[in-house]
């Protein structure tokens, strides 16, 4: 009961915390509310895409997988056409943009299913990852058993409060990323603000960091340069780490705010679609008056469409933008 | 007066050599019956009056040793080539006792300087092999095997330790040939457990796990067999199980190396970093100055905070094995953790350029 008290309290912090912060911060928090990242972890019942798409199916080898709507739930099944195991999925994964992945729980349990739904696709395909595992029977088939550890981390970052004292409280979790998940002291800030205590109510700026140090923060949930050098994937695989790429381009300058995370991309708000919405953020190292930048010879506007190609990757159903800023030559090999 | 001294310590020394043979023929005889807390107890009693008996000296390391006693036992051996620095069979026994607590690069050293002595010894020869495979030194252990090879084509041990030297250094075309003949003796765990290496090898994480599989089902007390499977669960992401197969692997030996790391990594993974740098630095004592267990310490320095005890310990290792790339990373971000942006730059244009490198032997190799 107790345990039950302090999760309740820890979900209405979180809760709490972002509407407070809309009170004051009344335009990053409505921006917030259509970013992806605040949708990055939904209530299975709650998804769109499951919504949208009652009746899904696959198949590869001697299994069929469905995912089927049924009143407010998502009935997950895996069959060998003798015996199949079902069980409702909780969590959808990922705000759908690239696609979409299921958590279902057994014996208290939590396992991925192999079968993700892509939106290019309009339907089911393997689950990074799962394409190549070992499926003798259909436990084996049935999905991948995620520990302790994992099911920490991944709703350590597609959700907001889920991780306290170390352990993992999924019960109170907020879905999402909320303020208080980039902005480490909000919940003070809030708390000296109602207090009128100036002092003790300043936070640091994120915009105002230095760019290793946003990467270093971003890095917590967006694989960083290093988690990418080290431990690859190398190929058109490490296309999806956008600041490995953009810190492998020849304009990336460790010390230049100017080619940050935040620089380009709102992360209060929706992911800009409109390629000319970034020719002025190239344009504030590109400019005729800044000897050390070179000038396009070919255009002034849509720059991204040539210097930021985009990379179909054939396991993940999607085309990339390719954050390593460059020169694109047609026929180059992709550059690691 | 003097003289009555000089006959007094006369007329003991008389008396105490045969009460002190007396005491090592017992201890022998206790020995031999296998009554070895009575053997190890006169043995004592007899070194007590003569520290210098060699013999003594040496059974009572056996004695040790067979007892489990094996830091002790040590301690005698040592003592024992104190008094006689060449003497082949306590160099032997010495190797043995450091080999089964896990010091398999001292047990090298000791067999390395007693081989010359025996040079037909089997024994030797394959602990040798043994311990170059353990510790990484594959083509040194298919060098002195290959000769034993001719003269014992049969001999599963030898195609064993063979086999698994070849697989590890990618010789996988040679290797298969002693895999087919370990084959044609029957289906068996050993040969189940080498043709998982070579899957692991080629990526065929699933074939090796159900070899594995296969291969403890056959002998359940198979040396590594559990932790090739750890590795291979690993491989898969399969890491709850993983870690039982690694505790399975150190009931049966708790000094593999592999299995012990492997625990620290999966600790390490689930942020136990305590527990995760209490395993990387039994591994160290496994593997002395091995680069990556020095790496994964940095790495859990850098995840605790210990950014400067990070540094000092990565930039050794960069000294010592340049082109380790995973340290150069690590080194990159600890400079920019320290404000040191120059440093830091340098770092990553160092890790473009070892991955450059192997980009372009691999296009060679092609």
């Amino acid at each position: 009961m107790i345990r039950w008290l302090l999760l309740a309290q820890l979900a209405a912090l979180a809760t709490a915390s972002a509407q407070e912060c809309g009170a004051c911060h009344r335009r990053e928090a409505e921006a917030a509310r259509s970013s992806p990242m605040s949708h990055a972890l939904q209530p299975a019942r709650e998804s769109d895409l499951l919504k949208n798409n009652p009746g899904l199916s696959f198949r590869s080898g001697n299994f069929s997988y469905s995912v089927r709507r049924e009143g407010n739930h998502n009935i997950y099944s895996v069959t060998d056409g003798t015996n199949s195991i079902n069980a409702p999925i909780e969590w959808a994964f990922g705000a759908g943009i690239v696609g979409q992945t299921y958590l279902y729980r057994r014996d208290g349990v939590y396992y991925e299913a192999p079968v993700s739904f892509y939106p290019e696709l309009k339907g089911l395909n393997w689950t990074p990852g799962h394409a190549e595992r070992l499926r003798r029977n259909l436990e084996e088939a049935a999905g991948r058993k995620i520990d302790p550890a994992e099911t920490r981390r991944c709703f350590g970052c597609h959700s907001t409060s889920a991780v306290w004292s170390g352990a993992s409280v999924v019960e109170s979790l907020t879905p999402g990323v909320q303020c208080i998940q980039c902005h480490t002291g909000a919940a003070q800030h809030a708390a000296a603000v109602r207090r009128g205590d100036a002092a003790r109510a300043a936070m640091p700026k994120l915009a105002a960091i230095e760019t290793e140090e946003l990467a270093n923060l971003c890095g917590k949930c967006h694989p960083s340069w290093a988690d990418i050098a080290a431990n690859g994937p190398r190929g058109v695989l490490n296309i999806r780490f956008q600041f490995y790429r953009l810190t492998n381009s020849r304009c990336y300058d460790s010390a230049d705010t100017r080619i940050a995370c935040i620089a380009c991309h709102d992360p209060h708000g929706p992911l800009a679609k409109d390629n000319s919405s970034y020719d002025s953020k190239c344009q504030q190292c590109h400019l005729a008056a800044n000897a050390n930048a070179k000038i396009c010879p070919v255009s002034k506007r849509d720059c991204i469409t040539c210097h930021m190609p985009k990379v179909d990757v054939p396991e993940l159903h999607y085309q990339f933008t390719d954050h390593r800023i460059r020169i694109f030559k047609t026929g180059e090999k992709y550059p690691d | 007066m003097r003289s009555v001294l000089v006959l007094t310590l006369a007329i003991f020394g008389l008396l105490a050599q045969p009460q002190g043979e007396s005491i090592l023929k017992n201890a022998i005889t206790l020995h031999q019956s296998g009554d070895l807390p009575g053997a190890i107890r006169l043995y004592q009693e007899y070194l007590k009056l003569r520290p210098d008996g060699l013999d003594a000296l040496s059974n009572l390391g056996a004695a040790l040793a067979h007892e489990g006693r094996f830091a002790e036992a040590i301690a005698a051996y040592n003592q024992a080539l104190k008094i006689q620095p060449k003497n082949p069979q306590a160099l032997v026994n010495l190797a043995l006792a450091y080999y089964k607590t896990g010091r398999i690069s001292e047990a090298r050293e000791k067999l390395e300087s007693v081989r010359p002595m025996l040079p037909n010894n089997q024994q030797v020869a394959f602990l040798l092999a043994d311990c170059d495979l353990r510790l990484g030194d594959y083509k040194k252990a298919i060098a002195l095997l290959n000769p034993w090879e001719k003269e014992m084509p049969n001999d599963l041990g030898l195609s064993y330790l063979l086999g698994t030297a070849l697989i590890r250094d990618q010789q996988t075309e040679r290797g298969g040939q002693v895999i087919d003949r370990i084959l044609r003796q029957g289906d068996s765990a050993e040969a189940r457990l080498l043709l998982a290496t070579a899957k692991l090898n080629a990526h065929d994480i699933p074939g090796a796990r159900e070899d594995l599989e296969k291969a403890i089902e056959l002998n359940p007390r198979l040396p590594e067999a559990h932790a090739y499977l750890g590795l291979a669960m690993v491989s898969g992401g399969d890491f709850e199980a993983a870690a039982a197969a690694f505790h399975a692997e150190m009931q049966l030996d708790p000094y593999n190396f592999a299995a012990v790391f492997q625990l620290g990594m999966i600790a390490k993974r689930d942020q136990h970093f305590d527990e995760a740098l209490s395993l990387f630095e039994q591994s160290l004592a496994l593997h002395p100055a091995d680069p990556a267990v020095e790496y994964q310490i940095a790495t859990v320095q850098l995840a605790t905070d210990k950014v400067e005890d990070a540094r000092r310990r990565l930039e050794k290792l960069v000294r010592e094995s340049p082109g380790f790339l995973e340290a150069h990373v690590s080194l990159a971000t600890v400079y920019y953790r320290l404000k040191r942006r120059e440093d830091g730059d340098r770092e990553r244009a160092i890790v473009r350029q070892l991955m450059a490198d192997e980009e372009t032997k691999k296009a060679a190799g092609k």
